[in-house]
């Protein structure tokens, strides 16, 4: 399939250049196979399905751009179908939009495919044990009330009429848990969500017992006392800000109304000393990692806050190189290429959460949560619903149910504390990354 | 109509599927769309792409079977028709090779409709958009306007030998400004809707579009700190149902029910709401976005009364929830594409008005909360604990409106808030029809309507006390 991929992608860039007004073109193939397993009331429904889609963008002399695409691979919707919907697009595109495709480099190999994702028993293994694990440490208190299991892999081919021409191959498992906590008349719900792109990093019972644990936090759980309060918050919540706060890292956000966070210099201070941002697409095995952007360009680490202080912005031109800071992403081949963030995240600290939970003093574990709508994006009014644990001296002493917790986007990243050495990535409309994080800033209404 | 089909063909495929008895169909979906952006007084690089693909699915004594497959083929077809028989939904047969021919295609002929999904005149009614916007206001700094515009063309063919068909056009203009006063920033946002592009670019309308938007940034900026408590709470017209959407239309989708997770379970012929209340389901109403011929299953499309004075009538079903639960099939059976397994999905969703004067609901109104438009919500089932997010609210004094707030989340639980409804406007008005509703991983287009309405008691989360 690879070779017959990119023989397809060669001869859409070409066919594209034998156009009128063509100065340049790329072509993009996508194909994805999964399985999904979904586990409610006893039953498992499996299914599988495969996916494909091509885009071709046409260049013109002056700067204008046209992306046309289609499902399928060519035989259902014919090339030149897609190249006239190209065609009309860059007639719509204001002049001086676009840069010309890249030409040829080799790509480096990020270590993202896995095959044993492709095998039902090993991943049937993996959900089983999930099952097994919420069962025992739920204690007859907690029952899964569903698990979904997304089990795939996919290829993205890509040429470029100025000689680039590559492929990668990408394996992702997306284990998605609803739990149930029930005792008389009280029920609460649970949601979490983990995924790999290698099977073996999935520590399925860890997983999954911390998933029921946190899931019975409410059945014992009181009410907080209003206001300010010091906070640790799981990795995967600390992503969940992490994703409010990804808009305005873009270059002008501030200058645009669309940042949350004050306007700051690079090298200004922007947040506390505990905070280094970091925006990398070229982690090994990461779950956003890329070989090559959207556009066929190189990817590379950056910056964007480091020990509280200002770095590169995404989207601005990049330092001593070529290009600008992030890399361009296709959401899939139905969309052009967009700038954002991809594997965005905070950089890890120094001690295991224990120790910083030890010496923390009295805290409020947040173990749960959901983003109430409160504010815009650009007003950097925050607020969770969450649930949580108190902790004392690193000992817990007692769940707290439905507790909302607001706060101020600037205001939070001048809070954080400290973090901890447990780094791990989550899927949050892209893919970010924290440990477990300690935060001045919050307060409960 | 681009669907070039052999039924012949279709047939043959659904009698290999389900040799026994007409347990089976095929969806059918060619898709043209066109995305446009402009920002910072330029549009970005457009994007029109074309969807083709087929969706097969069995009825049997277990949950339906569905594979589907991109580019479909006589083959494939029949391999997948050959899958769900041996019920190994879980084995595709792939795609064919990229850029092979393949034999005996669902084709489709070249669609001139899909120029008019982006129209000539496009770039310049953009940005007279982001033009009303930047113009309502000097502390409006900027403009972000998308564009998208969809034909959908459906053919349903069943075992029975049954073939619907439909074709929808949706287009959506949508327009985020962003202003600042000082320190504060805040984002204003319109849409609108209609099912054919050049009903969206006169000149007045496009300018219109942008100073709402604008207009609604900068009443943001101005608003106070809500304050918290119980409260009556008014609901202008303009909020476009988004509350019944909520408490209301999701509970009643079947499978919710068929699940245990409705707070209306068992209540069929109950009272659910007060009696000043009637809402109906409306996929016939013409031009609107949740609008259908028939349903994603074939169904014609119907009006359906799910609340008649309070009372609950009726609930929205598909196929296989109304053969679950005994039920009347109310074609409400839709998907998002030919990839996903349709389900009870609402409409046009219309809250229908009363008597009461609008103006005479709000002097009446001493003190409390004047709601223009809800944001973000988030429901919990099956107890219909709701949080809304009010993105634009005034607080109501002495029976007229001061200021305009912010931070206000209203919470309650659905089924009490509906009865708490005491008055209810004469001032019916569908909304600009530019919503959404995303359930289980499928969007659909829907629209709502309502009239001013007031809820007697509601808490209210604040900022201050």
């Amino acid at each position: 399939m690879s070779a017959a991929g990119a023989e397809f992608v060669d001869a859409a860039v070409r066919s594209a250049l034998a156009r009128s007004r063509v100065a340049a073109a790329d072509a993009y193939y996508k194909e994805s196979h999964h399985r999904r397993w979904l586990v409610s009331s006893g039953d498992t429904v499996r299914t599988a399905a495969q996916e494909s889609g091509f885009a071709v963008r046409l260049f013109r002399a002056d700067g204008r751009v046209g992306h046309g695409s289609a499902s399928g691979c060519g035989s259902g919707i014919p090339l030149d179908t897609v190249l006239d919907a190209a065609g009309r697009a860059a007639d719509r595109c204001a002049p001086g939009v676009a840069s010309l495709p890249p030409g040829a480099w080799q790509p480096p190999d990020l270590d993202l495919f896995d095959p044993s994702v492709e095998q039902v028993p090993a991943v049937e293994g993996l959900l089983l044990r999930m099952e097994h694990a919420v069962l025992e440490e739920g204690r007859g208190e907690v029952e899964l009330q569903s698990l979904l299991a997304i089990a795939g892999t996919s290829r993205v081919t890509m040429a470029t009429s100025a000689g680039f021409s590559a492929s990668y191959l990408t394996s992702l498992v997306t284990v998605f848990l609803a739990l149930r906590a029930r005792r008389g008349g009280d029920l609460f719900f649970h949601r979490s969500v983990v995924a790999a792109r290698h099977l073996a990093t999935l520590d399925a019972d860890r997983v999954a017992r911390r998933a029921a644990r946190h899931a019975r936090l409410p059945l014992d759980g009181g009410v907080a006392a209003s206001g300010p309060v010091r906070v640790v918050l799981e990795p995967r919540i600390a992503c969940l800000l992490l994703e409010q706060l990804a808009p305005s890292l873009h270059h002008g956000a501030a200058e645009r109304g669309r940042s949350s966070l004050p306007a700051v210099k690079r090298g200004e201070s922007v947040a506390s000393a505990a905070v280094t941002l970091v925006d990398d697409p070229t982690l090994r095995r990461g779950l956003g990692s890329l070989p090559f952007d959207g556009e066929g360009r190189p990817t590379t680490q950056h910056i964007l806050v480091h020990q509280g202080t200002q770095g590169a912005f995404l989207g601005a031109p990049a330092e001593g190189g070529e290009g600008h800071v992030g890399a361009m992403q296709r959401v899939s081949f139905a969309d052009p290429p967009r700038r954002a963030p991809s594997n965005l995240h905070l950089a890890r600290g120094e001690r295991s959460p224990r120790n910083i939970l030890a010496d923390a003093g009295s805290v409020l574990r947040v173990t749960g949560a959901t983003l109430l709508g409160r504010g815009g994006p650009a007003s950097g009014e925050i607020a969770l619903s969450a649930t949580a644990e108190r902790m004392e001296a690193g000992e817990p002493a007692g769940g707290v149910r439905g507790v909302t917790l607001v706060g101020r986007a600037g205001d939070l990243l001048a809070g954080v504390v400290e973090v901890g050495n447990d780094l791990s990535f989550h899927l949050r409309g892209g893919v970010m990354g924290s440990p477990t994080v300690v935060l001045d800033g919050m307060r409960i209404p | 109509m681009p669907l070039n089909v052999d039924r012949d063909l279709l047939a043959r495929v659904l009698r290999r599927a389900s040799p026994d008895g007409p347990h089976a169909e095929i969806f059918l979906e060619h898709r043209a769309r066109a995305v446009a952006v402009l920002e910072e007084g330029a549009v970005q690089e457009p994007s029109c792409g074309i969807t083709l693909g087929a969706g097969l699915r069995t009825f049997g004594p277990l949950a339906p079977q569905l594979i589907h497959l991109d580019d479909p083929d006589e083959e494939r077809l029949l391999q997948v028709a050959d899958r769900l028989r041996l019920e190994e939904p879980e084995e595709h047969p792939g795609p064919p090779q990229p850029g092979s021919a393949a034999g005996r295609r669902i084709e489709i002929e070249p669609a001139a409709e899909e120029e008019q999904l982006l129209p000539a005149g496009l770039s310049s009614a953009l940005a007279q958009v982001e033009r009303g916007a930047l113009d309502a206001d000097p502390r409006v700094l900027s403009a972000r306007v998308e564009y998208e515009a969809w034909r959908q063309e459906i053919l349903v063919f069943h075992g029975e030998g049954r073939l619907a068909e439909d074709t929808r056009t949706v287009v959506r203009l949508r327009v985020c400004a962003a202003a600042r006063d000082g320190n504060r920033v805040e984002q204003g946002v319109a849409a609108v809707s209609c099912p054919d592009p050049s009903d969206l670019f006169s000149t007045l309308s496009t300018l219109q579009l942008g100073r709402r938007a604008g207009e609604s940034a900068i009443t943001r900026l101005e608003a106070k700190p809500c304050p918290s408590g119980e409260m009556p709470v008014l609901f202008a017209n303009r909020c476009g149902a988004a509350l019944f959407h909520e408490a209301l239309g999701h509970p009643l989708e079947a499978d919710f029910l068929l699940r245990g997770e409705s707070p209306y379970a068992g209540m069929m012929n109950e009272p659910v709401a007060s009696a000043l209340i009637h809402v109906t389901d409306d996929p016939t109403l013409p031009g609107r976005r949740g609008s259908y011929r028939v349903d994603d299953e074939g169904a014609p499309a119907q009006r359906t009364v799910l609340v008649e004075h309070g009372i609950l009538r009726n609930v929205l079903t598909d196929r296989a929830t109304s053969e679950a639960l005994g039920l009347p099939r109310t074609a409400n059976g839709r998907r998002t594409s030919y990839r996903d397994a349709p389900m009870p999905r609402m409409s046009n969703l219309v809250v229908e008005g009363w008597k009461d004067d609008p103006e005479d609901i709000l002097r009446s109104t001493q003190s409390g909360l004047y709601v223009v438009e809800l944001g973000a919500a988030r429901v919990s089932f099956p107890g219909g604990d709701f949080v809304f997010e009010v993105a634009e609210g005034y607080l109501i004094r002495d029976g007229r409106l001061d200021c305009p707030v912010e931070g206000a989340v209203l919470t309650g639980r659905g089924p009490d808030v509906l009865r708490r409804i005491d008055r209810v406007g004469s001032d019916f008005l569908l909304d600009p029809g530019a919503g959404h509703c995303d359930k289980e991983g499928q969007r659909v287009p829907v629209s709502l309507g309502q009239p001013t309405l007031r809820v007697a008691r509601m808490a209210v989360q604040g900022t201050t006390t």
